[in-house]
Protein backbone atom coordinates (compact mmCIF):
# COMPACT_ATOMS: atom_id res chain seq x y z
CA UNK A 1 0.00 0.00 0.00
CA UNK A 2 1.32 3.39 -0.87
CA UNK A 3 0.59 5.98 1.75
CA UNK A 4 0.14 9.43 0.36
CA UNK A 5 1.34 11.97 2.84
CA UNK A 6 -0.53 15.19 2.52
CA UNK A 7 1.00 18.54 3.19
CA UNK A 8 -0.11 20.23 6.35
CA UNK A 9 -0.96 23.39 4.47
CA UNK A 10 -4.38 23.56 2.97
CA UNK A 11 -6.45 24.70 5.88
CA UNK A 12 -5.16 28.23 5.55
CA UNK A 13 -4.24 30.43 8.47
CA UNK A 14 -0.52 30.30 7.85
CA UNK A 15 1.43 33.48 7.74
CA UNK A 16 4.66 34.31 6.04
CA UNK A 17 7.36 35.64 8.33
CA UNK A 18 7.91 39.35 8.14
CA UNK A 19 10.55 39.89 5.49
CA UNK A 20 13.87 40.75 7.01
CA UNK A 21 15.49 43.88 5.63
CA UNK A 22 18.76 42.86 4.02
CA UNK A 23 21.68 45.19 4.58
CA UNK A 24 23.59 45.78 1.38
CA UNK A 25 27.10 47.20 1.10
CA UNK A 26 29.32 47.78 -1.88
CA UNK A 27 31.64 44.80 -2.02
CA UNK A 28 35.37 45.22 -2.12
CA UNK A 29 37.66 42.21 -2.56
CA UNK A 30 41.36 41.84 -1.92
CA UNK A 31 42.94 39.25 -4.21
CA UNK A 32 46.56 38.09 -4.17
CA UNK A 33 48.57 37.56 -7.34
CA UNK A 34 48.50 33.79 -6.80
CA UNK A 35 44.70 33.88 -6.53
CA UNK A 36 44.38 36.04 -9.67
CA UNK A 37 46.39 33.48 -11.68
CA UNK A 38 44.36 30.61 -10.24
CA UNK A 39 41.09 32.40 -11.09
CA UNK A 40 42.14 32.95 -14.71
CA UNK A 41 43.26 29.34 -15.02
CA UNK A 42 39.96 28.14 -13.58
CA UNK A 43 37.92 30.33 -15.94
CA UNK A 44 39.75 29.04 -19.02
CA UNK A 45 37.92 30.04 -22.20
CA UNK A 46 34.81 31.18 -20.35
CA UNK A 47 36.13 34.57 -19.29
CA UNK A 48 33.63 36.54 -21.36
CA UNK A 49 30.55 34.48 -20.60
CA UNK A 50 31.00 33.17 -17.05
CA UNK A 51 31.64 34.56 -13.60
CA UNK A 52 33.25 33.34 -10.45
CA UNK A 53 30.45 33.59 -7.88
CA UNK A 54 31.44 33.71 -4.23
CA UNK A 55 28.70 32.96 -1.70
CA UNK A 56 28.20 32.53 2.03
CA UNK A 57 26.01 29.46 2.65
CA UNK A 58 24.51 28.68 6.03
CA UNK A 59 26.17 25.78 7.82
CA UNK A 60 29.67 24.74 8.78
CA UNK A 61 30.96 24.82 12.33
CA UNK A 62 30.73 28.56 12.72
CA UNK A 63 27.49 29.43 10.96
CA UNK A 64 28.45 30.10 7.34
CA UNK A 65 30.54 28.34 4.71
CA UNK A 66 32.23 29.85 1.70
CA UNK A 67 31.19 28.60 -1.70
CA UNK A 68 32.83 29.40 -5.05
CA UNK A 69 31.26 28.46 -8.36
CA UNK A 70 31.98 29.25 -11.99
CA UNK A 71 28.61 29.73 -13.65
CA UNK A 72 27.17 31.67 -16.61
CA UNK A 73 27.06 35.30 -15.50
CA UNK A 74 23.88 35.82 -13.52
CA UNK A 75 21.77 38.81 -14.48
CA UNK A 76 19.89 41.17 -12.23
CA UNK A 77 20.27 44.19 -9.97
CA UNK A 78 20.83 41.97 -6.96
CA UNK A 79 24.35 41.11 -8.18
CA UNK A 80 27.57 43.04 -7.71
CA UNK A 81 30.53 42.48 -10.00
CA UNK A 82 34.17 43.11 -9.17
CA UNK A 83 36.40 42.65 -12.23
CA UNK A 84 39.82 41.30 -11.39
CA UNK A 85 42.24 40.90 -14.32
CA UNK A 86 39.29 40.30 -16.70
CA UNK A 87 37.68 37.78 -14.35
CA UNK A 88 34.15 38.75 -13.30
CA UNK A 89 33.86 37.94 -9.61
CA UNK A 90 30.24 38.25 -8.51
CA UNK A 91 28.62 38.48 -5.09
CA UNK A 92 24.88 38.50 -4.39
CA UNK A 93 23.62 41.51 -2.42
CA UNK A 94 22.35 39.10 0.22
CA UNK A 95 25.95 38.05 0.96
CA UNK A 96 27.52 41.49 0.58
CA UNK A 97 27.83 42.28 4.30
CA UNK A 98 29.37 38.90 5.04
CA UNK A 99 31.82 38.94 2.15
CA UNK A 100 32.83 42.58 1.86
CA UNK A 101 36.58 42.98 2.34
CA UNK A 102 37.49 39.31 2.14
CA UNK A 103 41.06 38.49 1.19
CA UNK A 104 41.35 35.74 -1.39
CA UNK A 105 44.59 33.85 -1.67
CA UNK A 106 45.56 30.65 -3.45
CA UNK A 107 47.85 28.03 -1.97
CA UNK A 108 49.38 25.45 -4.28
CA UNK A 109 49.58 22.49 -1.95
CA UNK A 110 48.37 18.90 -2.09
CA UNK A 111 46.98 19.07 1.42
CA UNK A 112 44.83 22.03 2.39
CA UNK A 113 45.56 23.79 -0.88
CA UNK A 114 43.28 25.80 -3.14
CA UNK A 115 41.60 29.13 -2.59
CA UNK A 116 41.95 30.47 0.95
CA UNK A 117 39.67 33.18 2.26
CA UNK A 118 40.42 35.53 5.11
CA UNK A 119 37.40 37.43 6.36
CA UNK A 120 37.68 40.61 8.44
CA UNK A 121 33.91 40.40 9.20
CA UNK A 122 34.25 37.02 10.92
CA UNK A 123 34.25 36.83 14.71
CA UNK A 124 35.39 33.25 14.48
CA UNK A 125 36.38 30.61 11.96
CA UNK A 126 36.55 26.84 12.17
CA UNK A 127 39.76 24.86 12.01
CA UNK A 128 39.42 23.88 8.36
CA UNK A 129 39.05 27.53 7.29
CA UNK A 130 35.93 26.90 5.26
CA UNK A 131 33.47 28.11 7.86
CA UNK A 132 33.09 31.46 9.59
CA UNK A 133 30.60 33.29 11.68
CA UNK B 1 -12.65 16.74 48.73
CA UNK B 2 -8.93 16.53 48.05
CA UNK B 3 -8.10 17.02 44.40
CA UNK B 4 -6.24 14.13 42.79
CA UNK B 5 -2.44 14.23 42.67
CA UNK B 6 -0.54 14.55 39.42
CA UNK B 7 0.36 10.88 39.68
CA UNK B 8 -3.30 9.99 40.08
CA UNK B 9 -4.15 12.18 37.10
CA UNK B 10 -2.17 9.81 34.91
CA UNK B 11 -4.05 6.76 36.19
CA UNK B 12 -6.26 7.17 33.13
CA UNK B 13 -5.74 8.21 29.52
CA UNK B 14 -5.33 11.95 29.15
CA UNK B 15 -4.72 14.50 26.43
CA UNK B 16 -3.12 17.87 27.01
CA UNK B 17 -2.80 20.79 24.63
CA UNK B 18 0.77 22.00 24.80
CA UNK B 19 2.35 25.09 23.30
CA UNK B 20 4.92 24.60 20.56
CA UNK B 21 5.99 26.78 17.69
CA UNK B 22 5.18 25.53 14.18
CA UNK B 23 7.23 26.51 11.17
CA UNK B 24 6.67 25.06 7.72
CA UNK B 25 9.31 25.12 4.99
CA UNK B 26 8.45 24.60 1.39
CA UNK B 27 10.63 24.52 -1.71
CA UNK B 28 13.68 22.87 -3.17
CA UNK B 29 16.50 22.36 -0.70
CA UNK B 30 14.37 22.95 2.42
CA UNK B 31 15.40 19.71 4.15
CA UNK B 32 19.03 20.23 3.23
CA UNK B 33 18.93 23.70 4.73
CA UNK B 34 17.68 22.38 8.08
CA UNK B 35 20.25 19.56 7.86
CA UNK B 36 23.10 22.06 7.45
CA UNK B 37 22.22 24.24 10.43
CA UNK B 38 21.15 21.64 13.03
CA UNK B 39 22.79 18.81 14.97
CA UNK B 40 21.04 15.73 13.58
CA UNK B 41 21.55 14.03 10.21
CA UNK B 42 18.40 14.92 8.29
CA UNK B 43 19.31 14.88 4.60
CA UNK B 44 18.33 11.22 4.21
CA UNK B 45 14.85 11.60 5.71
CA UNK B 46 12.06 10.05 3.67
CA UNK B 47 8.39 10.99 3.65
CA UNK B 48 6.83 9.88 6.91
CA UNK B 49 10.01 10.25 8.96
CA UNK B 50 10.32 12.41 12.05
CA UNK B 51 13.51 13.22 13.97
CA UNK B 52 14.60 15.47 16.81
CA UNK B 53 17.41 17.94 16.37
CA UNK B 54 18.96 20.93 18.09
CA UNK B 55 19.83 24.26 16.61
CA UNK B 56 22.92 25.52 18.37
CA UNK B 57 25.11 28.58 18.34
CA UNK B 58 28.73 28.36 17.21
CA UNK B 59 29.90 27.38 20.69
CA UNK B 60 27.44 24.49 20.84
CA UNK B 61 24.75 25.91 23.13
CA UNK B 62 21.19 24.85 22.36
CA UNK B 63 18.99 27.64 21.01
CA UNK B 64 15.98 25.48 20.10
CA UNK B 65 14.97 21.83 20.18
CA UNK B 66 13.00 20.82 17.10
CA UNK B 67 10.97 17.91 15.82
CA UNK B 68 11.44 17.69 12.07
CA UNK B 69 8.51 16.08 10.24
CA UNK B 70 9.20 15.17 6.61
CA UNK B 71 5.96 15.64 4.72
CA UNK B 72 5.64 15.10 0.97
CA UNK B 73 6.69 18.53 -0.19
CA UNK B 74 7.00 20.39 3.07
CA UNK B 75 9.08 20.24 6.21
CA UNK B 76 7.25 20.84 9.46
CA UNK B 77 9.37 22.04 12.36
CA UNK B 78 7.90 22.10 15.83
CA UNK B 79 9.98 23.80 18.48
CA UNK B 80 9.75 25.65 21.74
CA UNK B 81 7.62 28.80 21.63
CA UNK B 82 10.16 30.67 23.74
CA UNK B 83 12.88 30.03 21.14
CA UNK B 84 10.86 30.60 17.99
CA UNK B 85 12.04 34.16 17.31
CA UNK B 86 15.73 33.23 17.62
CA UNK B 87 15.26 30.09 15.58
CA UNK B 88 13.30 31.79 12.80
CA UNK B 89 15.83 34.59 12.65
CA UNK B 90 18.60 32.03 12.06
CA UNK B 91 16.46 30.19 9.53
CA UNK B 92 15.67 33.33 7.59
CA UNK B 93 19.33 34.37 7.43
CA UNK B 94 20.28 30.86 6.37
CA UNK B 95 18.23 30.97 3.17
CA UNK B 96 20.67 31.64 0.36
CA UNK B 97 20.12 33.30 -3.01
CA UNK B 98 20.43 29.76 -4.43
CA UNK B 99 17.41 28.51 -2.49
CA UNK B 100 13.78 28.81 -3.42
CA UNK B 101 12.47 28.22 0.06
CA UNK B 102 9.38 29.71 1.60
CA UNK B 103 9.15 29.88 5.38
CA UNK B 104 5.66 29.89 6.84
CA UNK B 105 4.53 30.31 10.42
CA UNK B 106 1.77 28.02 11.60
CA UNK B 107 1.61 28.90 15.30
CA UNK B 108 -2.00 29.99 15.16
CA UNK B 109 -3.09 27.27 12.72
CA UNK B 110 -1.61 24.13 14.21
CA UNK B 111 -2.41 22.63 17.59
CA UNK B 112 -0.21 20.22 19.55
CA UNK B 113 -1.53 17.48 21.82
CA UNK B 114 0.25 15.13 24.17
CA UNK B 115 -1.58 11.83 24.64
CA UNK B 116 -0.47 9.85 27.65
CA UNK B 117 -1.59 8.19 30.89
CA UNK B 118 -2.60 4.67 31.82
CA UNK B 119 -4.24 2.79 28.94
CA UNK B 120 -3.77 5.63 26.46
CA UNK B 121 -3.28 2.92 23.84
CA UNK B 122 -6.92 1.88 24.31
CA UNK B 123 -8.12 5.39 23.53
CA UNK B 124 -5.85 5.52 20.50
CA UNK B 125 -7.23 2.21 19.24
CA UNK B 126 -10.70 3.61 19.89
CA UNK B 127 -10.13 6.50 17.49
CA UNK B 128 -8.99 4.11 14.78
CA UNK B 129 -5.20 3.98 15.06
CA UNK B 130 -2.94 1.09 16.01
CA UNK B 131 -0.45 2.36 18.62
CA UNK B 132 2.01 -0.36 17.59
CA UNK B 133 2.23 1.29 14.18
CA UNK B 134 3.24 4.62 15.70
CA UNK B 135 6.94 4.98 16.34
CA UNK B 136 9.31 7.68 17.45
CA UNK B 137 11.02 7.86 14.07
CA UNK B 138 8.04 7.46 11.71
CA UNK B 139 4.81 9.30 12.25
CA UNK B 140 1.33 8.12 11.32
CA UNK B 141 -1.20 10.24 9.55
CA UNK B 142 -4.67 10.60 11.00
CA UNK B 143 -6.80 12.66 8.67
CA UNK B 144 -4.95 15.93 8.37
CA UNK B 145 -3.07 15.42 11.65
CA UNK B 146 0.18 13.58 12.38
CA UNK B 147 1.07 11.51 15.41
CA UNK B 148 4.37 10.12 16.69
CA UNK B 149 5.55 8.34 19.82
CA UNK B 150 7.61 10.46 22.22
CA UNK B 151 9.57 10.03 25.44
CA UNK B 152 7.41 8.32 28.11
CA UNK B 153 5.66 10.57 30.62
CA UNK B 154 6.05 9.23 34.18
CA UNK B 155 6.54 5.74 32.69
CA UNK B 156 3.39 5.92 30.59
CA UNK B 157 3.51 5.71 26.80
CA UNK B 158 3.24 9.15 25.27
CA UNK B 159 2.37 10.45 21.82
CA UNK B 160 2.66 13.86 20.20
CA UNK B 161 -0.13 14.77 17.81
CA UNK B 162 -0.05 17.87 15.64
CA UNK B 163 -2.64 19.10 13.22
CA UNK B 164 -4.90 21.90 12.10
CA UNK B 165 -7.04 23.26 14.95
CA UNK B 166 -10.35 21.91 13.59
CA UNK B 167 -8.92 18.41 13.08
CA UNK B 168 -7.39 18.32 16.56
CA UNK B 169 -10.63 19.48 18.12
CA UNK B 170 -12.41 16.59 16.42
CA UNK B 171 -9.75 14.14 17.62
CA UNK B 172 -10.06 15.45 21.18
CA UNK B 173 -13.79 14.72 21.03
CA UNK B 174 -13.16 11.19 19.80
CA UNK B 175 -10.52 10.61 22.47
CA UNK B 176 -12.98 11.63 25.13
CA UNK B 177 -15.58 9.27 23.67
CA UNK B 178 -12.90 6.60 24.16
CA UNK B 179 -12.18 7.24 27.81
CA UNK B 180 -9.58 9.98 27.69
CA UNK B 181 -9.75 13.12 29.80
CA UNK B 182 -8.59 16.58 28.83
CA UNK B 183 -6.02 18.04 31.22
CA UNK B 184 -5.04 21.67 31.52
CA UNK B 185 -1.60 22.73 30.28
CA UNK B 186 -0.65 23.62 33.88
CA UNK B 187 -0.16 19.89 34.51
CA UNK B 188 2.23 19.51 31.61
CA UNK B 189 5.14 21.32 33.21
CA UNK B 190 5.01 18.96 36.18
CA UNK B 191 4.80 15.86 33.97
CA UNK B 192 7.55 17.16 31.72
CA UNK B 193 9.95 17.90 34.57
CA UNK B 194 9.25 14.61 36.30
CA UNK B 195 9.93 12.81 33.03
CA UNK B 196 13.10 14.73 32.16
CA UNK B 197 11.57 16.21 29.00
CA UNK B 198 13.34 19.35 27.85
CA UNK B 199 11.54 22.67 27.97
CA UNK B 200 12.17 26.40 27.83
CA UNK B 201 14.23 26.40 31.05
CA UNK B 202 16.72 23.94 29.62
CA UNK B 203 16.80 25.32 26.06
CA UNK B 204 17.66 28.92 26.82
CA UNK B 205 20.87 29.33 24.82
CA UNK B 206 23.18 28.54 27.73
CA UNK B 207 23.30 24.73 27.85
CA UNK B 208 24.92 22.18 25.57
CA UNK B 209 22.82 19.20 24.35
CA UNK B 210 25.27 16.65 25.82
CA UNK B 211 24.68 18.20 29.24
CA UNK B 212 20.93 17.79 28.69
CA UNK B 213 21.15 14.02 28.21
CA UNK B 214 20.36 14.41 24.52
CA UNK B 215 23.38 12.81 22.82
CA UNK B 216 21.07 10.76 20.59
CA UNK B 217 19.96 13.95 18.86
CA UNK B 218 23.49 14.84 17.81
CA UNK B 219 25.27 13.29 14.84
CA UNK B 220 29.02 13.59 14.95
CA UNK B 221 29.35 11.81 11.60
CA UNK B 222 27.15 14.06 9.47
CA UNK B 223 29.80 16.76 8.98
CA UNK B 224 29.93 20.34 10.11
CA UNK B 225 27.08 22.29 11.67
CA UNK B 226 27.18 25.29 14.00
CA UNK B 227 28.54 24.06 17.32
CA UNK B 228 29.94 20.81 15.91
CA UNK B 229 33.56 21.52 16.89
CA UNK B 230 32.57 22.00 20.54
CA UNK B 231 30.34 18.91 20.54
CA UNK B 232 33.08 16.77 18.97
CA UNK B 233 35.57 17.97 21.56
CA UNK B 234 33.17 17.19 24.42
CA UNK B 235 32.44 13.75 23.02
CA UNK B 236 36.12 12.91 22.59
CA UNK B 237 36.87 13.98 26.15
CA UNK B 238 34.26 11.46 27.30
CA UNK B 239 33.50 13.43 30.43
CA UNK B 240 31.03 16.20 31.13
CA UNK B 241 31.59 19.04 33.57
CA UNK B 242 27.88 19.08 34.44
CA UNK B 243 24.81 17.02 33.63
CA UNK B 244 21.07 17.41 33.94
CA UNK B 245 19.32 15.87 36.91
CA UNK B 246 15.87 15.82 38.40
CA UNK B 247 15.53 16.97 41.98
CA UNK B 248 12.90 17.51 44.62
CA UNK B 249 12.67 20.00 47.44
CA UNK B 250 10.24 21.20 50.06
CA UNK B 251 11.96 24.57 50.30
CA UNK B 252 11.45 27.78 48.39
CA UNK B 253 13.98 28.09 45.62
CA UNK B 254 13.91 29.91 42.31
CA UNK B 255 15.29 29.19 38.87
CA UNK B 256 18.96 30.21 38.67
CA UNK B 257 22.33 29.16 40.02
CA UNK B 258 22.60 28.29 43.72
CA UNK B 259 25.67 27.43 45.77
CA UNK B 260 25.84 24.56 48.23
CA UNK B 261 27.48 24.76 51.65
CA UNK B 262 30.14 22.32 50.49
CA UNK B 263 31.22 24.56 47.62
CA UNK B 264 29.25 22.88 44.83
CA UNK B 265 26.52 24.48 42.78
CA UNK B 266 23.32 23.66 40.96
CA UNK B 267 21.86 25.59 38.07
CA UNK B 268 18.10 25.16 38.41
CA UNK B 269 16.53 25.30 34.94
CA UNK B 270 12.92 24.31 35.72
CA UNK B 271 10.93 24.23 38.94
CA UNK B 272 7.31 23.21 39.31
CA UNK B 273 4.91 23.83 42.12
CA UNK B 274 2.61 20.95 42.90
CA UNK B 275 -1.07 21.37 42.17
CA UNK B 276 -1.51 18.43 44.51
CA UNK B 277 -2.54 19.71 47.93
CA UNK B 278 -1.36 16.54 49.69
CA UNK B 279 2.28 17.45 49.34
CA UNK B 280 4.47 20.52 49.32
CA UNK B 281 7.21 18.82 47.41
CA UNK B 282 8.36 20.70 44.35
CA UNK B 283 10.17 19.03 41.50
CA UNK B 284 12.69 20.49 39.17
CA UNK B 285 15.45 20.00 36.65
CA UNK B 286 18.94 21.35 37.07
CA UNK B 287 22.56 21.00 36.04
CA UNK B 288 25.18 19.75 38.47
CA UNK B 289 28.61 18.17 38.48
CA UNK B 290 28.19 14.41 37.86
CA UNK B 291 29.63 13.53 41.29
CA UNK B 292 26.66 15.24 42.99
CA UNK B 293 24.06 12.94 41.42
CA UNK B 294 22.20 10.87 44.00
CA UNK B 295 23.14 13.18 46.86
CA UNK B 296 21.25 15.54 49.09
CA UNK B 297 22.45 19.11 48.66
CA UNK B 298 22.32 21.72 51.38
CA UNK B 299 22.27 25.20 49.90
CA UNK B 300 23.78 28.33 51.45
CA UNK B 301 20.31 29.58 52.44
CA UNK B 302 19.57 26.30 54.23
CA UNK B 303 17.36 24.82 51.51
CA UNK B 304 17.67 21.10 50.94
CA UNK B 305 17.56 19.49 47.50
CA UNK B 306 17.36 15.76 46.93
CA UNK B 307 18.88 14.43 43.72
CA UNK B 308 17.67 10.93 42.82
CA UNK B 309 20.12 8.18 42.01
CA UNK B 310 20.48 7.57 38.26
Amino acid sequence: MVMVIMGILGGGGFSLPVAEAIEIVEVDLVVTEAAKIAMQTAMGDDLSTHALVISADAGGCSGYMYDMQIIPRPLGDEWQTVTIDNVAVMVHNRDSVLLNGIQIDFRDSLLGGGFQIGNPNADRACGCGKSFG
Amino acid sequence: MTPPSEQEMLGRPVHIRIELSSTVLEGKGALNLVHRITTQKLDDMQEGAVRNTFICDSVGRAIDYLSVWKLSDQILLSGLPTSSNSFRNILQKAVSWKDEIEIMIGDSSLVNLILTGRHIERSIIGIGLDPDDISGTNYSQFGTAYIRRTKPVLNHSAFHLIGPASAVEEIEGKLQENGATSLDISFWDYFRVQSGILGAGEIDGTNIPFELDAAEDISLTKGCYPGQEIHARMESRGKLARIMTKFSTNDNLVVGTHKTVSGGRIKITSLTSPTDSKTETKHGLGLVKPELIGKQLEMLDGSILTLPKP
